[in-house]
């Protein structure tokens, strides 16, 4: 186990190098004089000097690669164009808000699959079960923005409970508030997925022998389900946690760009719209190591938790 | 010999495959969904009621009538018309993108497991560096460079999942390797691509299928959601995706029209998910989930 | 697995709770306006994005002169008054004394204006504003209130358009020079109604009454700008409560407008929208063409699809009110029969319009798709066939700039002096920002006359020419100057710009 977390660990390292040396092409491959992209008819040719020279356009292409992971190195990804602002201060900023979101979608997706999956064993073989794995199926149908605005015109714009746009003003509460429409349309797709995960695992526990067993001594059901079935149940569950995590990231530009939140993904989209390079950069490389880091996770947990999967 | 012998395994297991199918429903629901897209994609021409690109800015808007069945869009086109032509680009994204990631993931994962050594690892390496990206965002900064089209968007979704297959595609073709009748028929003289056409692809067939139904759903959804940012298909070709986006604005005003799209996207995936699903059970009835 | 039970009822009692609460609701003291885009300087001889930004730059500085609110007069801010020298190059003002500025950066002074002002034409200060203050040589401090503009010729838009406009904001020389350029782009200090306070995470700014204002105290204690950059989410925002201003998409204006709870008005945008033809490069140099296709394609229907039927048509690149308006006449396809242009077609070497195969280059947006649809249709009633590419900002600048299409879409933001509007079309702009690709040496002569004189007379008879020079070669078609349509509660007052900007710091609340 722990060479192979090692070897896992230092496969990254290349990985990560190459992921920079993509990034840092960036700068040749966009279409379009970044100078007249970014600063518009009212761009002087000092000022597309001044850029092409912060973008590294007037040195020889390995020298400013060299510098760009030189600067990394140092922790320094570099300044916005358009914000004025270090890049890194900019993504430290808005981090969290996509962290906290990613983690209460994975919550609500874990908490409702799990529930509609034991519901839907326990019921097995009824025209329950067969609507709740449709219902499921469904649900894992659902693009996050189809859910995300669905969400809106229904719950903000019908009915007025839950605010459409940003974060909140301050005061958990309003945080909390703000929250509940993007990791609900955040969850949706991954809940169906955690659903068929449930049942699926929990009818191949009900069905062996040791369970049988206690079944036969009398043994309450409920007791059975969830002292005995769910506990060794939700082990591939856990295991598919850290996969869902990665997904989920990647869900999350939608559902920052639908509701206006900040977070990473809406800044990935803004800036690339706006071809704000060194930001483009820093936002995928940082997602990008996210999503390494969660897919190394789930990978290491998948050995870890699933029994069926044996490691080569 | 081993040919007939292969074959028959083949044939049995695909009988199999059916009659365990056959009693799913979710092997109807899935099928006739994804035939229902296939035929609307087709015949669209015969089918569609009306000129998808023919505008008439007199009657916008309007809610479903007699003529336009499901109603018009902000241009006076019909909507229906327009639903039924964008099964084409839905269509040409998803078995095109899958087509080519299969293409790509084929060669490259056999080529890993047959060459080994450093290509082997270089090739492990590309999947790796792909990977190592969220899909949406690899996707959207490549889309960034080439420019929006049907053709970018097709190679850059088949680009960005073929890691998935070579990888399956390697992990089998070393443990196909392995059997029997391989080295039997190495034994025996027969060629590498003879081995490879023979005796590998008909086995790594079912893992590879099942994914790709799964695949084919996601790059629905996916080329939805690049529309719906803004980096869709070029007019007048439509897709699900971008008229999702073009009703996103008269939600207040025309809240119907974005009915449309959207289930026709939620079908389509729910088509392909529930078929593939169907499928899995089926090729493999001990086994219960895996991605 | 108990103790997990009393967490997850724990959680969705919270969010249940949460739910039934209402935080959403502003404070009353408080404002929410939506602004378009997301700020990138507060520093105003740095803006790139002049009209989002306009609003917060207006509320944190003063100039030595502003629009009169609500229109485009000019009239006295911080200076009390002004002459110009006999030969139009020497502008002396009179300041207002005893003007402080925010968080105790002292008193305004002339020192200030020389400050403000040469910090943007400095050869290394890479301003885009450097072309406001063209034929600025210097500015002179006559005595701690007195300040002279010294020009090397006479700038016909110095008063219109430079000084009123961002270019004329007076910064604290104190905190420039204390903050540095950089620290200050995130921290402005002006002499406006309101102090800035914060420029938050989500984008938004903040910014206090200023208490020692010194005209009228603002009404509202605080004013927090949103940027939304989609309509949509806007008009959303409007309906939830979590602005109090914003503007509404076209389709849902009048039902929203109607409602109780909002009120709405429609201002033309200060803006250019056309339809370009590349004059320089086969099929549409040829004239003939270019005239059949001034019947073909038709604004009219332009203005009902893609603006809800509720922007006005442009007949010329300036506002009716302009000095220099001449209206173009109309190409009506009813009027002229469809036999003229099948006729102009014919002449052009196309009958029938059979072979003939365009490219149309536009940007990815949802509106300018379906401008390029409308289009495409519009020719195909011709059988003139016309590619469509919906391209990023990137990629389409780069075609404009090769000059490798035939035909494009276009908005150019304009200001209310006519020299800055008609300098796009100028031959030194070809493989800039000329999409006609269009160079015609009378015009040019008849711009650099206009630019360098005060003469409204003057400037106004060379621009109505060289507005009948573009139409004689038909280089395009104006479609509409676009409209704002600003929506707010009834809650507030709010007061407009003549192009529908609001002016936050002249809200009142309508409860008083």
């Amino acid at each position: 186990m722990f060479i192979y977390i090692t070897k896992r660990l230092l496969w990254v390292i290349p990985t990560i190098l190459t992921v920079l040396l993509i990034l840092f092409s960036l700068s040749y491959l966009l279409p379009g004089d970044p100078a007249d992209i970014i600063l518009g008819p009212r761009a002087t040719p000092e000022m597309a000097e001044e850029l092409e020279s912060r973008l590294g356009l007037d040195k020889p292409w390995y020298q400013s690669y060299l510098l760009y992971l030189q600067n990394i190195i140092k922790g320094d990804l570099g300044t916005s164009i358009f914000r004025d602002r270090s890049v890194l201060g900019v993504i430290a900023e808005v981090l969290p808000y996509t962290i906290v979101l990613t983690l209460a979608g994975m919550g609500l997706a874990v908490f409702n699959g799990i529930s509609i999956g034991l519901l839907a064993a326990n019921y097995n073989n009824s025209y329950l079960e067969k609507f709740l794995t449709l219902f499921s199926f469904i649900t894992a149908s659902t693009p996050t923005y189809i859910a995300g605005v669905l969400l809106i015109v229904i719950f903000s714009v019908n009915f007025n409970l839950i605010p459409s746009i940003g974060i909140g003003e301050g005061g958990t509460l309003s945080s909390l508030h703000h929250l509940i429409g993007p990791a609900l349309a955040l969850s949706v797709g991954w809940t169906g997925y955690i659903a068929r995960l449930t049942r699926s695992s929990m009818l191949e526990t009900l069905d062996q022998e040791f369970i049988q067993t206690e079944k036969s001594f009398g043994i309450p059901r409920y007791y059975i389900l969830y002292k005995y079935a769910l506990k060794k149940a939700i082990k591939p569950i856990i295991a598919v946690i850290g996969l869902g995590i990665g997904r989920l990231l990647g869900g999350a530009v939608f559902v920052e760009v639908i509701f206006n939140r900040p977070g990473l993904g809406r800044l990935i989209v803004d800036s690339v719209n706006e071809r704000d390079l060194p930001l483009v950069r820093g936002g995928v490389l940082v997602a990008a190591l996210l999503f390494v880091i969660a897919n190394l996770i789930a990978d290491i947990s998948y050995a870890y938790f699933d029994p069926r999967i044996k490691q080569k | 010999m081993f040919k007939s012998q292969k074959f028959f395994r083949f044939k049995k297991k695909t009988i199999r495959v059916i009659k365990i199918m056959k009693k799913d429903y979710k092997a109807y629901l899935g099928g006739s969904i994804i035939m229902l897209i296939l035929i609307s994609a087709i015949f669209a021409p015969l089918i569609a009621p009306a000129d998808p690109y023919e505008t008439n800015v007199a009657k916008r808007l309007e809610g479903p009538s007699l003529e336009n069945l499901l109603g018009t869009d902000s241009l006076g086109r019909d909507i229906l018309s327009r639903l039924i032509y964008a099964a084409r680009p839905a269509v040409l994204v998803s078995f095109g993108g899958i087509i080519l990631s299969l293409i790509i993931g084929i060669i490259l994962g056999l080529l890993a497991a047959y060459v080994g050594g450093i290509l082997e690892n270089l090739i492990l390496f590309i999947f790796d560096v792909i990977r190592a990206f969220p899909p949406i965002i690899l996707i959207l900064v490549l889309l960034s460079i080439v420019g929006p089209s049907l053709l970018s968007v097709v190679v850059i979704l088949g680009v960005t999942i073929m890691p998935r297959y070579g990888r399956v595609v390697r992990a089998d073709t070393l443990s196909e390797k392995e059997e029997d009748f391989v080295e039997a028929a190495r034994s025996l003289g027969a060629g590498n691509s003879r081995i490879i056409f023979k005796h590998i692809l008909p086995n790594i067939f079912a893992s590879v299928l099942v994914l790709s139904g799964m695949d084919m759903a996601s790059m629905i959804m996916w080329e939805a959601g690049l529309s719906f940012l803004g980096l869709g298909l070029q007019p007048p070709l439509s897709s699900w995706g971008v008229m999702l986006q073009e009703s996103y604005q008269y939600i207040q005003t025309a809240p119907l029209m974005i009915v449309w799209p959207a289930l026709a996207i939620m079908l389509t995936m729910l088509g392909f998910s529930t078929f593939a699903e169907s499928l899995r059970v089926a090729l493999n009835p001990k086994l219960n989930q895996e991605v | 697995m108990l103790k997990n039970k009393y967490i997850f009822i724990f959680i969705t009692a919270a969010l249940l709770f949460s739910l039934l609460t209402n935080p959403a609701a502003a404070q009353d003291d408080s404002l929410n306006i939506a602004i378009p885009g997301r700020a990138q300087t507060l520093d105003p001889a740095y803006l790139q994005r002049v009209l989002s930004d306009w609003p917060v730059m207006n509320s944190v500085f003063n100039g030595l002169v502003k629009y009169e609110p609500g229109t485009f007069e000019v009239v006295p801010d911080l200076a009390e008054e002004w002459e110009v020298s006999e030969d139009d190059t020497e502008i002396t003002f009179q300041l207002k004394e005893g003007i402080e500025f925010h968080k105790d950066y002292g008193e305004f002074t002339a020192e200030d204006v020389k400050f403000s002002f040469e910090r943007i034409i400095a050869e290394d200060a890479n301003s885009p504003e450097a072309q406001s203050f063209s034929n600025l040589e210097r500015v002179e401090i006559v005595d701690q209130y007195t300040v002279k503009l010294i020009l090397s010729e006479p700038m016909g838009r110095l008063f219109t358009s430079t000084l009123p406009f961002n270019a004329g904001l007076i910064v604290s020389k104190e905190a420039v020079e204390e903050m540095g350029r950089e620290e200050f782009a995130s921290n402005p200090i002006g002499t406006g109604p309101y102090v800035f306070e914060e420029w938050d995470v989500n984008n938004n700014i903040t910014l206090q009454k200023n208490e020692n204002y010194f005209e009228r105290e603002a009404d509202y204690g605080e004013i927090v700008f949103m940027p939304m950059s989609d309509p949509t989410s806007q008009e959303l925002a409007l309906q939830s409560g979590e602005i109090d201003i914003g503007q509404l998409t076209l389709d849902n204006f009048d039902q929203i407008s109607q409602m109780e709870e909002f009120e709405a008005e429609i201002y033309p945008d200060l803006a250019i929208q056309y339809v370009a033809f590349n004059t320089s490069k086969e099929p549409l140099n040829n004239e003939k063409l270019r005239e059949a296709l001034r019947y073909i394609i038709n604004p009219e229907e332009i203005l009902v699809g893609a603006f809800a039927g509720k922007a006005e048509r442009a007949y010329s690149i300036l506002l009716e009110d302009m000095t220099g308006y001449w209206k173009a006449p109309s190409f009506d396809l009813d009027e002229a029969g469809e036999e003229r242009v099948w006729e102009l077609l014919a002449e052009a070497g196309y009958p029938e319009g059979e072979g003939l195969e365009l490219e149309y280059v536009t940007d990815a947006t949802e509106e300018r798709r379906l401008i390029g649809a409308l289009i495409q249709d519009q020719l195909s009633r011709f059988n003139i066939e016309l590619n469509v590419e919906a391209l990023e900002v990137g990629p389409k600048i780069d075609r404009w700039q090769e000059g490798s299409y035939d035909i494009t879409y276009a908005r150019f933001t304009n200001t209310v002096d006519p020299g800055y509007n008609f300098q796009w079309n100028l031959t030194d702009q070809i493989g800039k920002w000329n999409l006609f690709h269009w160079s015609n040496e009378e015009y040019d002569r008849l711009w650099q006359e206009a630019e360098t004189t005060l003469d409204t007379d003057l400037r106004a008879e060379n621009y109505e020419e060289m507005q009948k020079l573009m139409h004689n070669d038909s280089i395009g078609i104006w479609v509409t100057h676009g409209v704002k349509t600003p929506a707010w509660t009834t809650e507030v007052d709010p007061v407009f710009s003549p192009d529908g900007v609001v002016l936050p710091w002249l809200i009142t609340s309508s409860e008083e």
